[in-house]
C-alpha cells in the first residue's frame, strides 16, 4: 500500500479548512491592525504577495523534484537540516498558538469558568491521535468537515444578509496605501498555509501547482465574505469585539432557529482539530529529516508524542503568561518566518545547489531520480 | 425434512498407486476395515457393511444419517446383487463404471477416503483390490431455502443462503450463468475441515485484491470453524476498528451483485451468510429493495437512512449536551416544555440518558433471545408498561423517552451498523453530558479520522464520498436510474485512492 499519498484536491480542502480556522478565535479579519475597507482591500494584495515570495520554494521544489525540506538537505547537505528544523519548530508554535486559543475562546465565549487545561489537553490528545493514523486520514475526513463548515458558513451568512448595510462599513481613512500594505504583510505573517502546501507537496501524488492558485484565491474569496459580513453587519462593533465573526453566528437566525452559535462552534471543534493534527504530523516528519537517515526510521515515532506534549506545554503556558501569547502574535505579525521558509532559505538552497552543480540540469536529472 | 444435497465434488487429482507406506488402502479388506476403524477412533456412526456378492466380499463404508439409503439402493445395492461377476476386479470395475449416482472416484488413501465418507459419501471397498470406490450419495438434512430474516425486501427475490455450502453456490450459480462467476473451493479447520468457498468474477476481480485474500484464509490455524464470523477477523484489517471492513449477506442476488462489482465473497458450509469483502462505509447503507424502486423514491430512503444513522449515534447525546450546556439553541417554547418536563425529575439528564438506554438495550436483547410470543411481550412491557410507569412516577421525563424511541426506530434502519451505533451512543451522551458540544464534535471528529484512514483490502474504507469518485457517487447518497447505472459497472479498482 502506498502511505502517505493524498490528491491536490484533498491537499487544497484540507488547507483551506486550515486557514479558515483563523477567523474563528481571534479577530483576524482585525488582524491588519485596521477594520473594513482596508482590510478589504489588503486581502487581494496579501494575496500577490503570498505568490510573489514563494517564487524560490517553487523553484527550488521543480529544480530538486523534492519538497523544500528534501531539497535543502540534498542541495546543502547536513547545513540543509536547519530548514527541516527551523519548519518544525514554526509549526510547533502555530500548533501551540492554534490550541491556546481554541481553548481561551472555549472559556471566554462558550463555557465560562472552565479549566482551559481541560481543553488544552484534550484536544492535544486527539490531535495527537489522528497524527498518528497519519496523513491520508486527515485529508480524507477534511472533506466530510469541509461539507459541515460550508453548511455552517451558508447557514451563517444566509443568517445575516438581511442585516448587512454597505454604511455600516467604515469609510477609508487617509493614508490608505500605507494601511493597505501593511496590513497585506500582517495577513501574509499570518498565513502559515502557504508554508504547510509547499511542506506537504512531497505527500501529493498530483501536480499541486494550480492547487495553490485555487488554495489562495478561494482563501482570499472566503476572508473577503467574512470581512465584508463582519463589517457590514456589526458595524464598529466588530472593532470592539474580540470574536466578531462568532458575535455574527450568534446572531444569525435562520426561520425558527434562533441561536446556532453553539452547532457552528462544534464544526470550529473539528476544523481546529483537524488543523492542530496537521500541523503535529508536518512537524514530526519535518523534525525526522533533522536525524540521521538511519535512526528516522526508529526514533520518528517518538517525535509525534514528544511535539505534543511540547505544544501542551507552550500552550499552557501561553494561557498563564500573556507575554507568551504576545510574543507569538507578534512573531507571525512580523512575517519574518513566512519569508525565511518560502523565500529566503529556498533563494540560499538554490544558490547553494547551483554552486555545489547540483541543480545543473544533468545533475538534477540524477538528482531527482534518487 | 430430508433432502438429497448436490454433491461435494471430488479432488481433482486422485494419488496414483505405488509402493505401500501404511497410509494405502491394501486390498485386505480386513485389515483396511480395522484401519479405517482406528483412523475415526471407532466412532458410532460409521458404517462398515459388509455384502457378499458372488463369493467375494465387499463392504460399504458410510456415516449413519448422511447417505440417502434409497438412492443407494436403487442405484447400486439392487444391481449389484442381481448380476454375476467372475472376480473382484470385475465387481469393482462395474461399480466404478456402471454405477449411476453422480460422482464416482477411485481412491488409494486411507485419510482421503475417510475425508470424503465424513462428508457424506459412500466408500466401496472390495476384497483383493488396493483401491475402492466413493460415490456420492449425500442425503442429511437441512433447512430448505426461506425468506431473508436480517434483509428483508419488499420486491426482488426472496431467497436466502441455507446451511449447506453446495446449496448456496447453486442459487449463486443460477443468477450468474455465463461462466464469468468462479467458485474455489477450499477447506478451513484442521479437525472440522470445514468447506469454504472463494465467490469471484475473474474478469471483475483485482489480482492483488484476489491473493490478499486467499493469504489473510491461509493464515487461518483453527481447529474448528463452525461459523463464517470465525473467518471475519481474519479479512478485517483492524481487529480493533468500530466499523467493520467486511461485510455479511444472507442474499445470493446481493453476492452475485458484489461479485460484478469485483468483490470477493466467501462462503462457508453450515452457515447462511456470506462475507463480502472489501466492504465500504456506503454499503451500509445500500439494500436490494433501492434497486427494484423507482429512483427518486430509492434516493430517499438512502438519505433517510443516512439521517437515521446520524440520529441513532448522536441524538441522545446532543439532546444531553444542549440542555445542559448549550440550551439558547433550542426554540423557547420548547426549552420551557423541556425544562418543565425535566425539573421534576431527581437525576441529571446524562445519568437518566444512560439508564434508560440501558434498560433499552436489556429488553432489546432479551427480546431478540427469547421465543418470538415471549419476545413481543417484553417489547410491551418494556415499552409500554415501564416506559409509561416511570414518566408517571418521575422517575425519567416524557422528552427523554420520546428521544430513546426515535433513537431506538432509528437505530433499525440500518441494521448492520448497529453494533457500533449503540456503542458509540453511550460515548456519546457521555460526552455531551460532561464536555457539551465540545467533546463530541472533537471525538467525532477523531472518529471521522479513524473511520477515513479504514482501507478494506486497499479500498478507502470511506471511498467513494472520501476520496470522493463523482462517477461513483451516483448510487450513494442517491441512486441513479438504472439507464445510467447499467452503462458501465463500478469497480473497485476505479475508486480513488484504490491500491487495487
Amino acid at each position: 500500500m502506498k502511505n502517505h499519498q493524498i490528491s491536490a484536491a484533498q491537499l487544497v480542502l484540507m488547507l483551506f479548512l486550515y486557514h479558515s480556522y483563523n477567523m474563528f478565535t481571534s479577530s483576524t479579519h482585525n488582524v491588519t491592525g485596521h477594520y473594513g475597507l482596508p482590510h478589504l482591500l489588503a486581502i487581494p494584495v496579501a494575496l500577490a504577495i503570498q505568490v510573489v515570495i514563494t517564487l524560490p520554494a517553487w523553484l527550488l521544489v521543480r529544480k530538486c523534484r523534492r519538497g523544500p525540506a528534501e531539497a535543502a538537505v540534498w542541495t546543502l547537505g547536513k547545513a540543509g537540516a536547519v530548514y527541516p528544523l527551523i519548519s518544525s519548530m514554526y509549526l510547533l508554535l502555530i500548533m501551540a498558538f492554534t490550541v491556546y486559543s481554541m481553548a481561551d475562546f472555549m472559556v471566554n465565549a462558550i463555557y465560562p469558568g472552565s479549566s482551559s487545561a481541560f481543553f488544552i489537553v484534550s484536544m492535544v490528545l486527539c490531535a495527537l491521535y489522528a497524527a498518528y493514523l497519519g496523513l491520508e486520514g486527515i485529508a480524507r475526513s477534511a472533506l466530510i468537515v469541509f461539507v459541515l463548515f460550508a453548511v455552517s458558513l451558508l447557514l451563517t451568512f444566509g443568517g445575516v444578509t438581511g442585516r448587512a448595510a454597505l454604511i455600516n462599513i467604515p469609510p477609508l481613512p487617509d493614508g490608505v496605501v500605507s494601511l493597505v500594505l501593511e496590513g497585506a504583510w500582517r495577513i501574509v505573517g499570518h498565513s502559515s498555509t502557504i508554508v504547510m502546501y509547499l511542506l506537504l507537496l512531497p505527500y501529493v501524488r498530483s501536480h499541486a501547482g494550480r492547487g495553490f492558485g485555487i488554495l489562495l484565491a478561494a482563501i482570499a474569496v472566503l476572508m473577503e465574505t467574512v470581512t465584508f459580513f463582519v463589517s457590514s453587519v456589526l458595524g464598529e462593533l466588530g472593532r470592539m469585539e474580540a470574536y466578531p465573526f462568532f458575535l455574527l453566528t450568534t446572531i444569525a437566525e435562520v426561520s425558527i432557529l434562533q441561536r446556532m452559535d453553539a452547532l457552528h462552534v462544534a464544526v470550529w471543534v473539528m476544523v481546529s482539530f483537524l488543523r492542530v493534527a496537521l500541523c503535529l504530523w508536518v512537524a514530526s516528519r519535518q523534525l525526522s529529516l533533522c536525524l540521521p537517515v538511519r535512526q528516522q526510521a526508529s526514533r520518528a515515532k517518538w517525535l509525534l508524542p514528544a511535539l505534543a506534549a511540547a505544544a501542551a506545554g507552550i500552550a499552557g503556558c501561553m494561557n498563564q503568561i500573556p507575554r507568551f501569547s504576545d510574543g507569538a502574535r507578534a512573531v507571525f505579525s512580523t512575517g519574518i518566518p513566512i519569508l525565511l521558509l518560502c523565500a529566503v532559505l529556498p533563494a540560499v538552497c538554490l544558490i547553494a545547489g547551483a554552486v555545489r552543480h547540483r541543480l545543473f540540469p544533468a545533475k538534477a536529472k540524477e538528482g531527482g531520480s534518487e | 425434512m430430508k433432502k438429497t444435497p448436490p454433491k461435494t465434488p471430488l479432488p481433482s487429482q486422485s494419488p496414483q498407486p505405488g509402493p505401500s507406506d501404511g497410509s494405502r488402502l491394501t486390498g485386505d479388506l480386513n485389515r483396511d476395515l480395522v484401519v479405517i476403524r482406528e483412523k475415526t477412533f471407532n466412532t458410532s456412526d460409521l458404517i462398515t457393511r459388509p455384502i457378499t456378492v458372488c463369493g467375494i466380499r465387499l463392504c460399504l463404508v458410510m456415516i449413519e444419517g448422511m447417505v440417502d439409503l434409497n438412492k443407494l439402493d436403487e442405484a447400486l445395492i439392487r444391481p449389484l446383487l442381481s448380476r454375476q461377476f467372475p472376480d473382484a476386479d470385475a465387481v469393482f470395475n462395474w461399480v466404478e463404471q456402471t454405477a449411476v449416482v453422480g460422482d464416482v472416484k477411485d481412491i488409494y488413501e486411507y485419510d482421503q477416503l475417510i475425508s470424503l465418507v465424513m462428508t457424506g459419501f459412500m466408500a466401496v471397498l472390495v476384497e483383493g483390490v488396493a483401491k475402492s470406490v466413493v460415490m456420492g450419495v449425500q442425503g442429511y438434512p437441512y433447512r430448505s431455502i426461506s425468506e431473508p430474516t436480517a434483509e428483508v425486501n419488499e420486491k426482488g427475490s426472496r431467497e436466502s443462503f441455507t446451511e449447506p455450502i453446495k446449496i448456496n453456490l447453486t442459487m449463486i450459480r443460477r443468477r450468474m450463468r455465463s461462466g464469468g462467476v468462479k467458485f474455489e473451493m477450499f477447506e478451513v479447520g484442521t479437525v472440522s475441515r470445514t468447506s469454504a468457498c472463494l465467490v469471484y468474477d475473474p474478469g471483475a476481480v483485482s489480482p492483488e485484491l484476489l491473493g490478499e485474500v486467499r493469504k489473510r484464509l491461509g493464515r487461518i490455524r483453527m481447529e474448528t470453524v463452525l461459523d463464517v464470523g470465525y473467518l471475519q477477523p481474519y479479512l478485517e484489517g483492524k481487529p480493533l476498528s468500530l466499523f467493520s471492513e467486511v461485510g455479511t449477506t444472507e442474499r445470493p442476488d446481493t453476492v452475485c451483485a458484489k461479485v460484478q462489482e469485483g468483490r470477493v465473497a466467501v462462503l462457508l458450509d453450515g452457515t447462511p451468510y456470506a462475507l463480502i469483502v472489501p466492504y465500504l462505509f456506503a454499503e451500509n447503507f445500500q439494500s436490494f429493495d433501492d434497486y427494484a424502486r423507482r429512483p427518486y423514491f430509492a434516493a430517499l430512503i438512502r438519505l433517510l437512512k443516512y439521517a437515521s444513522f446520524l440520529i441513532s449515534m448522536l441524538l441522545p447525546g446532543l439532546y444531553v449536551a444542549i440542555v445542559t450546556y448549550h440550551p439558547a439553541v433550542l426554540p423557547h417554547a420548547l426549552l420551557f416544555n423541556i425544562a418543565s418536563a425535566e425539573e421534576v425529575i431527581p437525576f441529571p439528564l446524562m445519568l437518566e440518558a444512560l439508564i434508560i438506554h440501558f434498560l433499552y438495550e436489556i429488553m432489546r436483547e432479551a427480546g431478540l433471545r427469547l421465543p418470538r410470543p415471549v419476545g413481543h411481550a417484553v417489547s410491551i412491557v418494556g415499552a409500554l408498561v415501564i416506559g409509561d410507569a416511570a414518566v408517571t412516577a418521575g422517575i425519567i421525563g416524557a422528552p427523554m423517552v420520546m428521544v430513546v424511541a426515535m433513537t431506538a426506530i432509528s437505530s433499525f434502519v440500518v441494521p448492520s451498523l448497529y453494533e457500533p451505533v449503540a456503542v458509540l451512543r453511550f460515548a456519546f451522551i457521555i460526552l455531551g453530558g460532561t464536555t457539551g458540544l465540545y467533546g463530541m464534535a472533537l471525538v467525532m471528529a477523531a472518529l471521522l479520522v479513524n473511520i477515513c484512514r479504514s482501507n478494506s483490502l486497499g479500498v478507502p474504507y470511506t471511498a467513494p464520498i472520501s476520496p470522493l469518485t463523482p462517477r461513483a457517487m451516483r448510487d450513494v447518497f442517491i441512486r441513479a436510474g438504472w439507464k445510467q447505472l447499467g452503462l458501465r459497472v463500478m469497480r473497485l479498482q476505479n475508486m480513488r485512492g484504490s491500491d487495487l
